[in-house]
């Protein structure tokens, strides 16, 4: 848990030996965990802020999950894992479109409710950096990571990210995209798409963390993080 | 000789009425009445051509040599008539009266170039028409492609006919006393009447059969009228039924998936409480040897319910449900890792893991891709060689843009087979040499839904491999 210290955990589940259980076991692992059996318990408290991770169930009494995740998301940066027993689309999405950072299905064992928070960490920990942007330096072709990692960029590299960070909540499609890196699509977009595949693995290589850039699907290419281009 | 400009200005009449009328006929020719029309204009212009190789009738062409051609080639125009009024869709209609005296007709003809029946050629020739006159109009009235609602052009074309068959028996009666010399149109004011007459009844036939055409058109524009109010109706009664099967899908699907989370849940809390009760028997002092055995084997029991549970609401969901995942960002080497986990610990030491250095980052569906890794495990479990090495290799392939889980183990089974794995097989099938076929025809739905396939490849021998490639 080295990649974003967390010292709170709050369970809302209305399982209450789940939620005993997975306090003990998270204890065990040195993390200290609180359970409420419904929304209302959480939101009546004043501890809310103490928390720096949440672990929700979505079928609660009372006030739903979902608005759970709405509340908390409003009052808070911190990591939300959803652990619930709904396998559909309806709940996958409403979840992660409220706010959470990663849904996971019961049954679970408590070992991956652990490697879900880890992972959940290593995320929030690009979050907490992500304050800082992703910068571009023209001069020097190079991609700078929030955490500070270089990424060293060829010239049409480079092209593609000045063109996707001129305008970062622009989709930028893949003519588009092709005509201002100079490459030759010759009737399909493969030439484009390899160089992209090519770059986003080599900036989760180098800088080992999520790429900016994100697929459009059906569309073109987008950056999904806060990026600034510096012209020195 | 007769009077020449007065048959010749009648032959002009007819031949204009006959081109007037073929160039109306022309129009009205449709795909269904083709042959009918074409037979009858084939008809109209060899009785034109026998009209202008009469030599006496129009002096613009006056062929004397080919006269005994012009009677023929006005004969050969009745037969075809005769053929266009008995022809009905793709066939003849046949009518034994007809028959008869067209066979008459034919036979008769020979009859005429008989030098020792000079003096009867009037005689003969009258009667040949007469009785081809006759074909026609028994053929007419026995054809039922000619029988329409409105009877109009069919009465005027039988009347005409008809009226014409009696004009030739009384040119016939007037043949006497017979001599070679004698013309079928003369210069008496009898004659006279009679060519008037037939250039009349040529236009009324003419009328009566662009009437029949036209009322064979008009049938077939009302037929195709009928036939696009039934396409109409049928395609709109299909989109009623369409939408209907889709509610009734959806609501069977609901059930469906309502029925399988009711069951699902209370299995997931078991499961829940077999775990915490695990941990507690971990920590206590004294405990009997079998328990931790019958408490795993009361978990793997629980999983495999949970998997088919899991596999069922997300095969239902893909395959007919139009509601679609979201993206989230998945670290493939996490999502392995995750699954590796729902594994029992003696399972888990199995399988040996090779990637990357780096995390591998791809846009999918965490819970689906969850699934699909569990489903694969599982059935490399079942037809891997037993405490034989699972080897799993995560990879990103820079030339498909993919994400690739390999997943190689020792077959069991050097037989298995390869092909067809991922198909899904009727429920009631008795071939158990597969197992279960609904998990890994979830896996291919699960890595088609994310833009990649899964594979069962034979890699070397004794070698299989399970490929999950997913889109990046």
């Amino acid at each position: 848990m080295s990649d974003a210290p967390i010292s709170q955990i709050c369970i809302v589940d209305d399982d209450t030996d789940f939620v005993e259980f997975l306090s003990q076991y998270l204890g065990v692992r040195g993390l200290s965990a609180t359970g409420f059996a419904a929304a209302e318990a959480l939101l009546k408290s004043d501890d809310i802020a103490k928390f720096d991770f949440f672990i929700l169930d979505l079928g609660l009494p009372g006030i739903d999950g979902v608005d759970l995740i709405t509340l908390l998301r409003a009052r808070t940066d911190a990591g939300i894992l959803v652990i619930s027993g709904r396998m559909g689309p309806d709940a996958f999405n409403s979840a992660l479109s409220a706010g959470a950072d990663m849904f996971i299905n019961k049954p679970i064992r408590f070992d991956q409710v652990y490697n879900a928070i880890a992972s959940v960490c290593r995320r929030m920990s690009f979050r907490v950096v992500g304050n800082s942007p992703w910068r571009l330096l023209l001069k020097r072709s190079e991609l700078v990571a929030p955490d500070g990692a270089t990424v060293s960029l060829t010239p049409v590299e480079l092209k593609i990210l000045h063109r996707l960070f001129q305008n970062p909540s622009e989709v930028v499609t893949r003519h588009q995209l092709a005509d201002a890196a100079g490459i030759i699509t010759s009737g399909d977009d493969r030439n484009l798409d390899s160089a992209i595949f090519r770059l986003r693995r080599k900036i989760e290589k180098e800088a080992s963390q999520p790429s900016p850039l994100k697929t459009v699907h059906g569309l073109g290419y987008q950056v999904s993080k806060p990026v600034e281009i510096i012209n020195s | 000789m007769p009077d020449t400009s007065y048959f010749t200005d009648l032959t002009y009449a007819y031949i204009g009425l006959l081109v007037a009328f073929s160039a109306a006929q022309v129009l009205l020719i449709t795909r269904d009445n083709r042959v009918q029309s074409g037979l009858w204009l084939a008809a109209s212009f060899f009785s034109a051509l026998g009209t202008v190789n009469t030599p006496h009738l129009l002096n613009v062409a006056d062929w004397a040599d080919l006269s005994l051609y012009g009677v023929l080639a006005a004969q050969i125009g009745g037969f075809l008539r005769f053929f266009s009024l008995s022809y009905r869709k793709h066939s003849f209609n046949r009518n034994r009266l007809a028959e008869t005296f067209f066979l008459m007709s034919a036979f008769a003809i020979p009859l005429v170039a008989v030098p020792l029946l000079g003096p009867y050629k009037l005689l003969i020739g009258s009667c040949i028409g007469a009785s081809t006159s006759a074909a026609c109009l028994f053929a007419a009235l026995d054809n039922p492609a000619l029988k329409f609602a409105n009877k109009q052009p069919v009465a005027l074309l039988v009347s005409g006919m008809a009226i014409g068959i009696l004009a030739l028996i009384y040119r016939a009666s007037t043949a006497f006393p017979f001599t070679a010399e004698q013309l079928f149109i003369g210069s008496s004011d009898t004659q006279r009447t009679g060519m008037a007459g037939l250039i009349l009844l040529s236009f009324v036939l003419q009328v009566g059969f662009t009437g029949v055409i036209a009322e064979q058109r008009q049938r077939l524009a009302t037929r195709k009228e009928r036939e696009a109010i039934r396409i109409r109706q049928r395609a709109l009664r299909l989109q009623v039924r369409t939408v209907e099967t889709a509610r009734v899908a959806r609501a069977r699907l609901d059930l469906v998936q309502m029925l399988t989370h009711e069951v699902r849940q209370p299995i997931s809390n078991a499961q829940a409480s077999l775990q915490s009760i695990n941990l507690k028997l971990q920590s206590a002092s004294q405990i009997s040897t079998n328990a931790p055995f019958a408490l795993d084997r009361a978990q793997a029991s629980l999983e495999d319910i949970t998997l088919s549970l899991s596999n069922i609401i997300v095969a239902s969901t893909l395959l007919s449900d139009e509601r679609k995942w979201a993206r989230d960002e998945i670290d493939a080497y996490a999502a392995l890792e995750m699954a590796i986990l729902d594994l029992s610990p003696d399972q888990k030491s199995r399988f040996k893991i090779n990637h990357e250095n780096n995390h591998i980052y791809f846009d999918g569906v965490s819970i689906l891709l969850r699934l699909a890794l569990q489903n694969i495990i599982s059935h490399t479990i079942r037809f891997s060689k037993q405490e034989t090495d699972i080897v799993i290799e995560l990879s990103a392939d820079y030339t498909r843009e993919m994400v690739v889980f390999d997943i190689g183990f020792t077959p069991a089974n050097a037989e298995l087979q390869t092909q067809n794995i991922f198909e899904r097989r009727p429920s009631g099938d008795t071939d158990r040499s597969n197992g279960s076929s609904l998990g890994l025809f979830v896996v291919r739905q699960i890595a088609r839904e994310l833009g990649g396939d899964a594979q069962l490849l034979s890699m070397a021998p004794g070698w299989l491999n399970f490929r999950l490639a997913l889109a990046y």
